[in-house]
C-alpha cells in the first residue's frame, strides 16, 4: 500500500507536466481519484470475493510520447496503467524501444489476495461459526522485463528478469496429538528468474535458444493462536491442549532452465520446428518445529507433553520436452500440421524428519521417558508423455472451413512411495499407463454478415490414471453471430461436454453445458444497447467408499447457473455514460444469488481535463444454507475521478 | 544489493551501447498518401510505421496496400488499391508475422487464418484501441466475449473468479490466441507448464510428497482436476461445493487399479470435523516433511 502510494505521488505530477508539454499522437489517458466502499453484511465474504478498499487510486493510464523517430535513442514509448493504488490489483506496463536496436517490455503487477471463506476448513459451521481457520492477507508483487536488442536483425541478443514476491500474516491449523490447533502464519515467498539467449534469423531458418536460472525462496513462521484445539470431548480420557508452539521452515529451490526453438522453411510449402526444452529443479527444505502440551500420539501409542521435531528434505525434478513439428501448405486453402512430442518428468524425493517426544507415558499411564523417532523416506516418480498429433484445414469455396484431427497422448505413470508413508495399504504407488485417443471435426461458415461454426472432440481412454479421469468425453461447441444490419448484431454459443467412465468401482457420469447469447442494438452510432443470457447446467455423480463405514455412496454435484444482463453505452462528446446490470442465480449444490450492476458516466468539460464517476453494486445472497443471511453481502462502491486526456 | 545494483548499471550501458553503435536515427519520410488519407499523419506512431521508416515515400502504405499509383490517378478508386480484408487480407500480415514455434502458430494456431477468425478480427492497424496494446481493436476481453459468451458469462456473473479487466487480468493472461488448438491455447510458463503457475509459483515444488502431479491427461491437469479458473460457484474456485466429496471422489478404493488411497475408518465424515479434509491436511499441494500432507 506504501509502495503504491508513492508510486502514485511520484507518477501524477510527471503525467500531469508531460500532459502540458508534450504534443503526442498516442492520447495521453489518465483516470486518478479515490474511491469509497459501502459494505453493509459479511464484510469478510466481501473482501474474499472481491476485496476493493477504500483509497486513492489510479483508475487507468495510457500515455504514449507518440511519433518520436527524429530521437536518437528511443522511438517510441508507451506506458499503461490500471488500477493502481487501492486494491486489490494493479498493473503498470511499460513498452519502448528503437526499432531495430532494442525492444523493452516490462510490467509490474500487484495483487492483493484476502480469504476468509466460511466453508472452508471450518468445523464449527453447523455451528455458527462463518470464520475459517484457514485464512490470508497477502500480496503477490510481480514483476517482468524483457530486453530484447537489435529486433528485426540476424542475430538478437535477449535479456529477462522476473521477480514474484508473496507475502503476509495468515491464520492455518495444525493437526498434532489427535487433535487440530490454531496457528498464526508469516510467510515469505520469492521466485526469481534471469534469463539470457539469442534469436537467429539466418534466411529460412530461425529460432531462438535462451537460458534462464530460476530461484524460489520461502521463510515461514508459525506460532500457536489458540490452544484449545477442535476437539471438544477428551481423548483416551485425557483434555488435549497445547500450550506452545513454533515452527521455522525454510525452502531453497534452484531452476535452471534451458529452451530451444528452431523453425525452417523447405522450399515454400513445408516449415519444420523442433522444440527442447529442460529445466533442472533442485531444493532443500528445512523446518525445526518445537511445542508443549497435554497430547496423546497414536504413532508412538503414548500420551506426550512435548514435542522437538526437524526435518531436513531435498527433491530433485528435471523435467525435459522436445517436439519436432511440420507445417505444410498444400495448396491454397488446404493446411496440414502434425508433430510429435516427448514429455518426461522424474521427480526424487527425500525426507528425515526427527523427532522427540517429551515426558511421554503409555497409555495406562506408565514408563515415563523421553522418546526418538526416525522417518526416513524417499519418493519417486516418473511421468512420461508421447503426444502424436495431425490436423488439417481445408477451405471449401469461399464460406466454408473444415477441420479435421486426430490427436494420440500415451502416458505412463510410475509413483513409487516409501513404505514410511503408506498410511493405508493400496493405491497409493505403482504404474500406471493411460492412452488417450481424441478425434476432432470442426467447421466454420461465414457468408456476409452470419458466421456459424461448430467443434466437435470426442476423446476416449483406455485406462483411468486417478478415479476422476474419464474413459469417454465428448465436447460439442456451437457458435454463431448475424449482424443483420450496421445496428444489429445477435450472437450465441452453446458447449456441451459429457465425461463418463463406466468402469466397476468408478460410476463415473459428468455433464456440463454452457449456454449463452447476446443482442446488441445501435440505433444511433452515439447509443449501443445489449442484453444478454446465459445458463450453466452440471451433473456429476461417481461412486465414492464413505470412511466410516465401508459403505458405497455417490458423490453428487449438480449446477444450474441462469444469467441475465443488460446495459448501455451513450457517447456523446464530451458526454459518456455506460450503464450494465447483471443477475445471477445458482440452484445447484451451492445455492447462492448475486446481482451485479455498474454505471459509470465521464464529461470532458475542456480539452485536457474531464471528470468520471463509477457506481458498483455487488449484492451475493446464500440460499438454503444452514447458516441463513450470515455470510450475504452488498456492496457498493463509488468511485469519483480527475481525467486528464489529450 | 550490489549485485542487483551492478546488474541494472550493466543493463542500462548495454542499452545505450547499442543505441550508440546505431548512429543517428532514421529520417521518417511522411507517406504521401497522407494528402488523402488522414490516418497516414499519425502512422509515424504506429509500430508498421516505425518499421517502415526507411523505406521512400508512399512505399511504406505500398508495402500492404501495394502500388497505389493507379489509384491516385483516378482520383481514390477503391477497387484499385489493395484493402486488406478477412482471410486474404490476412495473408499480407502473414507475410512478416509469421510466427511459428512449438505451441504458437498465426497459421496454423486455433485462431488460425480463415474468414470467421482472422488476424484483422481483433487487430485494426489504422484505428486501434488507444488504450490496448499490439493495435487490438478493442477492449481485449470485450474481443474475446463477441465469439466466447459462455466463458465470459461465467466469469462476469459466477461469484469466485479471476476478475477480468481489473488490474490488467484479461482473457490472454492465461490463453494464448494465436496458439496452436490443445494445450497451444494455453500461456504457458516458459518451462511449459500451466499457466496457474505464473501467478501462483509457490505451488510449483517440487515436493518430496507431490499431490496431483501423477496426473495425466495433459499438463493443466493437476490443478484443473480441483478448479474450475472460468468461473465457480463455489469458494476456492473449486469444482465441487463440499470439500470431503471433492477429496473422496479420487480417495476411495473402489476401483482397484485407480491412484489413491482410502482414509482410514477414523475419519468419519458424518461429522463436522472430519468433513474439513483441509483443516489437518493443510499441504494439499504438497508437502516435504509430512507424508499425510499435514504440514
Amino acid at each position: 500500500m506504501r509502495a503504491n502510494r508513492f508510486l502514485l505521488a511520484g507518477l501524477l505530477p510527471a503525467l500531469l507536466l508531460a500532459g502540458v508539454a508534450s504534443a503526442q499522437d498516442v492520447p495521453l489517458d489518465v483516470e486518478i481519484g479515490y474511491r469509497f466502499t459501502d459494505i453493509k453484511g459479511n464484510e469478510e465474504m466481501f473482501k474474499s470475493q472481491l476485496d476493493e478498499e477504500d483509497g486513492l487510486q489510479l483508475r487507468s493510464l495510457s500515455w504514449g510520447l507518440g511519433d518520436i523517430r527524429d530521437s536518437n535513442a528511443i522511438d517510441h514509448f508507451r506506458l499503461d496503467a490500471a488500477d493502481l493504488g487501492a486494491g486489490p490489483n494493479g498493473l503498470l506496463r511499460v513498452e519502448a524501444g528503437r526499432t531495430g536496436y532494442w525492444k523493452l517490455n516490462a510490467s509490474w503487477r500487484r495483487s492483493e489476495r484476502y480469504s476468509n471463506l466460511p466453508t472452508i476448513a471450518n468445523p464449527f459451521l453447523g455451528g455458527g461459526s462463518l470464520d475459517s481457520q484457514h485464512s490470508y492477507d497477502r500480496t503477490r508483487n510481480s514483476v517482468d522485463v524483457d530486453l530484447e536488442l537489435l529486433p528485426g536483425k540476424k542475430i538478437r541478443p535477449l535479456l529477462g528478469f522476473s521477480y514474484s514476491r508473496y507475502s503476509g500474516p495468515g491464520l492455518t491449523t495444525y493437526h498434532v496429538g489427535q487433535d487440530d490447533f490454531q496457528l498464526q502464519q508469516d510467510l515469505k515467498e520469492r521466485d526469481t528468474e534471469y534469463r539470457v539467449g539469442v534469436a537467429f534469423d539466418a534466411g529460412p531458418v530461425s529460432g531462438q535458444v535462451v537460458q534462464g536460472w530460476r530461484s524460489f525462496k520461502s521463510d515461514e513462521n508459525l506460532k500457536l493462536l489458540a490452544g484449545s484445539g477442535n476437539e471438544s470431548g477428551t481423548i483416551l480420557g485425557v483434555p488435549v491442549s497445547l500450550d506452545s508452539l513454533t515452527r521455522r521452515s525454510k525452502a531453497d529451490f534452484d531452476t535452471p532452465v534451458t529452451s530451444a526453438v528452431v523453425s525452417g522453411k523447405l522450399g515454400s510449402a513445408v516449415r519444420l520446428t523442433g522444440t527442447y526444452v529442460r529445466a533442472d529443479a533442485d531444493g532443500d527444505d528445512t523446518s525445526d518445529e518445537t511445542l508443549s502440551g497435554n497430547l496423546v500420539s497414536y504413532e508412538i501409542l503414548r500420551y506426550f507433553k512435548g514435542l522437538a521435531e526437524s526435518s531436513a528434505a531435498t527433491s530433485e525434478a528435471l523435467s525435459w520436452r522436445g517436439s519436432i513439428r511440420a507445417d505444410v501448405h498444400l495448396s491454397a486453402g488446404f493446411d496440414l500440421s502434425t508433430g510429435f512430442t516427448r514429455r518426461n518428468r522424474e521427480l526424487e524425493g527425500y525426507s528425515l524428519v526427527n523427532d522427540l517426544w517429551g515426558t511421554t507415558t503409555t497409555f495406562s499411564g506408565f514408563d515415563p521417558r523421553d522418546v526418538s523417532t526416525i522417518l526416513e523416506a524417499r519418493t519417486r516418480l516418473e511421468r512420461s508423455e508421447d503426444i502424436f498429433d495431425v490436423r488439417a484445414s481445408l477451405k471449401l469455396g469461399k464460406a466454408v472451413t473444415l477441420r479435421l484431427g486426430f490427436v494420440q497422448n500415451q502416458a505412463d505413470v510410475d509413483v513409487e512411495n516409501d513404505a514410511a508413508e503408506v498410511v493405508v495399504p493400496g493405491n497409493q504407488g505403482g504404474s500406471y499407463d493411460r492412452r488417450v485417443q481424441a478425434m476432432e471435426g470442426g467447421l466454420a461458415f461465414k457468408l456476409g454478415g452470419l458466421s456459424l461454426g461448430a467443434d466437435y472432440v470426442r476423446e476416449q481412454a483406455d485406462a483411468a490414471v486417478v478415479r476422476t479421469d474419464f474413459r469417454e468425453r465428448d465436447r460439442l461447441r456451437l457458435r454463431g453471430a448475424w449482424q443483420a444490419a450496421k445496428w444489429l448484431r445477435v450472437g450465441g454459443n452453446a458447449e456441451i461436454v459429457d465425461t463418463s467412465n463406466d468402469d466397476f468401482g468408478y460410476g463415473f457420469e459428468g455433464d456440463m453445458n454452457t449456454y449463452g447469447g447476446d443482442v446488441e442494438i445501435a440505433p444511433w452510432e452515439f447509443l449501443t444497447f445489449r442484453v444478454g443470457a446465459g445458463r450453466f447446467e452440471g451433473d456429476h455423480s461417481i461412486a465414492y467408499r464413505v470412511p466410516q463405514t465401508w459403505a458405497n455412496a455417490d458423490s453428487v454435484y449438480r449446477e444450474r447457473g441462469d444469467s441475465l444482463e443488460g446495459g448501455l453505452t451513450l457517447n456523446l462528446k464530451p458526454f459518456a455514460l455506460e450503464a450494465l446490470y447483471r443477475t445471477f442465480e445458482n440452484d445447484g449444490s451451492f445455492a447462492y444469488e448475486l446481482d451485479r450492476a455498474r454505471l459509470r458516466a465521464s464529461w470532458d468539460f475542456t480539452e485536457l481535463f474531464g471528470i468520471a464517476a463509477e457506481w458498483d453494486l455487488d449484492d451475493y445472497a446464500e440460499t438454503a444454507r444452514t447458516y441463513g443471511t450470515g455470510a450475504d453481502f452488498k456492496a457498493n462502491r463509488y468511485g469519483i475521478y480527475l481525467r486528464i486526456h489529450k | 544489493m550490489v549485485k542487483r545494483f551492478l546488474g541494472l548499471t550493466g543493463l542500462v550501458l548495454l542499452v545505450l551501447g547499442v543505441t550508440w553503435i546505431g548512429g543517428p536515427a532514421l529520417a521518417a519520410d511522411a507517406p504521401s498518401c497522407g494528402d488523402c488519407h488522414e490516418q497516414s499523419k499519425s502512422f509515424g506512431a504506429n509500430p508498421h510505421g516505425r518499421a517502415a521508416c526507411d523505406l521512400p515515400g508512399d512505399a511504406a502504405c505500398a508495402s500492404c496496400h501495394g502500388d497505389g499509383k493507379a489509384h491516385m490517378e483516378a482520383g481514390g478508386d477503391a477497387s484499385l488499391i489493395k484493402g486488406l480484408r478477412g482471410a486474404d487480407g490476412s495473408e499480407t500480415c502473414l507475410t512478416c508475422h509469421d510466427v511459428t514455434t512449438e505451441h504458437t502458430s498465426y497459421r496454423h494456431g486455433v485462431h488460425g487464418v480463415n474468414d470467421t477468425v482472422n488476424c484483422l478480427t481483433c487487430h485494426s492497424v489504422h484505428t486501434p484501441n488507444a488504450k490496448e496494446p499490439k493495435l487490438l481493436a478493442k477492449r481485449q476481453t470485450e474481443l474475446c466475449a463477441s465469439c466466447h459468451q459462455g466463458p465470459a458469462s461465467a466469469m462476469r456473473s459466477k461469484a469466485y473468479v479471476h476478475h477480468l479487466d481489473r488490474g490488467g487480468m484479461t482473457c490472454a493472461s492465461c490463453h494464448e490466441p494465436h496458439g496452436r488448438r490443445g494445450e497451444g491455447a494455453l500461456k504457458l510458463t516458459r518451462q511449459g507448464e500451466a499457466p496457474c503457475l505464473s501467478c501462483h509459483t509457490e505451488k510449483r515444488g517440487p515436493f518430496v510428497y507431490e499431490h496431483g502431479g501423477p496426473t495425466t491427461g495433459g499438463m493443466t491437469g493437476g490443478c484443473l482436476t480441483c478448479h474450475e479458473p472460468h468461473g465457480s460457484n463455489n469458494p476456492k474456485m473449486l469444482t465441487r461445493s463440499r470439500v470431503d466429496l471433492l477429496c473422496l471422489e479420487c480417495h476411495s478404493t473402489l476401483a482397484a487399479g485407480a491412484l489413491g488411497s482410502q482414509p482410514p475408518a477414523t475419519h468419519n465424515i458424518s461429522l463436522p470435523r472430519w468433513r474439513n479434509c483441509t483443516t489437518c491436511h493443510v499441504a494439499v499441494h504438497g508437502s516435504n516433511r509430512s507424508p499425510k500432507l499435514l504440514k
